[in-house]
């Protein structure tokens, strides 16, 4: 008999060590998703496309090279009273989606810039041999 | 959400350090972005622009430091320290929207910001800023309004003079010669949403002396550290 009440009180006590570890992982992994899911949104939101198709249009895709060279900053009060998984998840992919977002813009700026250039050359050295 | 406050960026809490040795007030934080919405509450300690603590009790226990260019993020259960560093320095507007107040140009002309016209009806001024060069591409005024020498609203309006950020400040308490406003709501219009800031402050304590064990705060020897660059 008290075998069996101390069988119980083990197998209570796992079952709620096992449920509380578990929540703790769960609770973990849905800090990473929101943090992941709030920073690509932000970016998204915070990088003009049309602001830096210009400013690869200007630098023949040049400024493509921008996020590889200056830090990107993140927005400071996004991360108060969350997290260290948020906040961790948050600021690479916000990081991650910002350099993502700028270098593809500019690639099409400079694609508009080198294009625009080709076709000027060609037209200029048609008009040249007419 | 990076153009929070537009205004409030090109101040800094160095300003308004030179008309008050201490503040300590309690505070709580809601914010709707999106679909979410955020509830934040603890207190800030402020003792000059090198120092400046936010204590956060809930959701989750966070302590912040606030120092000229770098910025650490203790999480006192995990026992983490998260060391951020960068080139520029850390602004909160969300406090600083609370110690603006402190001087009457709202810490406006340090910038660059310049006055060019006012208009008083009855009891309410209205005072319109011209922005500083650096924030022309952005704006392309600032209004600010006044009740009974009581700051009680101060917009952002954009090239085409539309309103993109606007606080709006009641409930004041006097303290000397400021009245500070107890709640304050920020609102932020973007071509796609709009977030709403909500901070209500409780029992500001200015000039006294701040906590022992906030003054001399120690971070434990068996912190886990990390190092970030912003």
């Amino acid at each position: 008999m008290k075998f069996k009440n101390i069988k119980t009180i083990s197998i209570t006590l796992f079952v709620i060590f096992f449920a509380l570890a578990v929540n703790s992982f769960a609770q973990t992994q849905d800090d990473i998703t929101k943090g992941k899911m709030d920073g690509e949104q932000d970016a998204k939101e915070d990088v003009s496309s049309i602001l830096w198709i210009g400013v690869g249009c200007c630098t023949g895709g040049f400024s493509w090279l921008y996020p590889e060279i200056f830090d990107l900053s993140v927005p400071q009060t996004k991360i108060v009273g969350k997290s260290a998984d948020y906040m961790q998840a948050y600021i690479a992919s916000y990081r991650a989606e910002k350099k993502s977002k700028i270098q593809t813009n500019s690639c099409i700026g400079g694609g508009i810039y080198w294009g625009v250039s080709v076709v000027y050359v060609v037209l200029v050295a048609a008009s040249v041999n007419k | 959400m990076s153009k929070v406050l537009i205004f409030l960026l090109a101040l800094s809490i160095e300003i308004f350090s030179q008309n008050i040795e201490t503040c300590q007030v309690k505070f709580r934080r809601v914010v709707n972005y999106h679909s979410s919405h955020d509830t934040t509450s603890g207190t800030i300690y402020f003792k000059n622009s090198n120092f400046t603590i936010i204590d956060i009790k809930l959701p989750i226990n966070q302590i912040l430091f606030f120092g000229k260019n770098d910025l650490q993020i203790y999480y006192p259960i995990e026992n983490k320290l998260f060391n951020i560093k960068s080139k520029n320095p850390f602004s909160l507007p969300f406090f600083l929207s609370f110690l603006s107040v402190i001087k009457e140009d709202n810490g406006l002309v340090e910038p660059g910001f310049q006055i060019y016209n006012s208009q008083k009806v009855d009891d309410t001024l209205f005072v319109f800023w011209k922005p500083p060069k650096n924030l022309n591409n952005i704006l392309s005024k600032q209004v600010m309004k006044f009740c009974n020498d009581k700051l009680v609203f101060s917009g952002s309006y954009d090239l085409n003079d539309k309103l993109i950020v606007y606080v709006i400040y009641s409930d004041h308490v006097k303290y000397i010669n400021t009245s500070f406003p107890l709640k304050i709501r920020i609102v932020q219009n973007s071509s796609k949403n709009q977030s709403i800031e909500e901070i209500e402050y409780f029992q500001p304590m200015f000039n006294e002396k701040l906590p022992e064990n906030i003054l001399y705060f120690h971070l434990p020897p068996t912190v886990e550290r990390k190092d970030i660059t912003w």
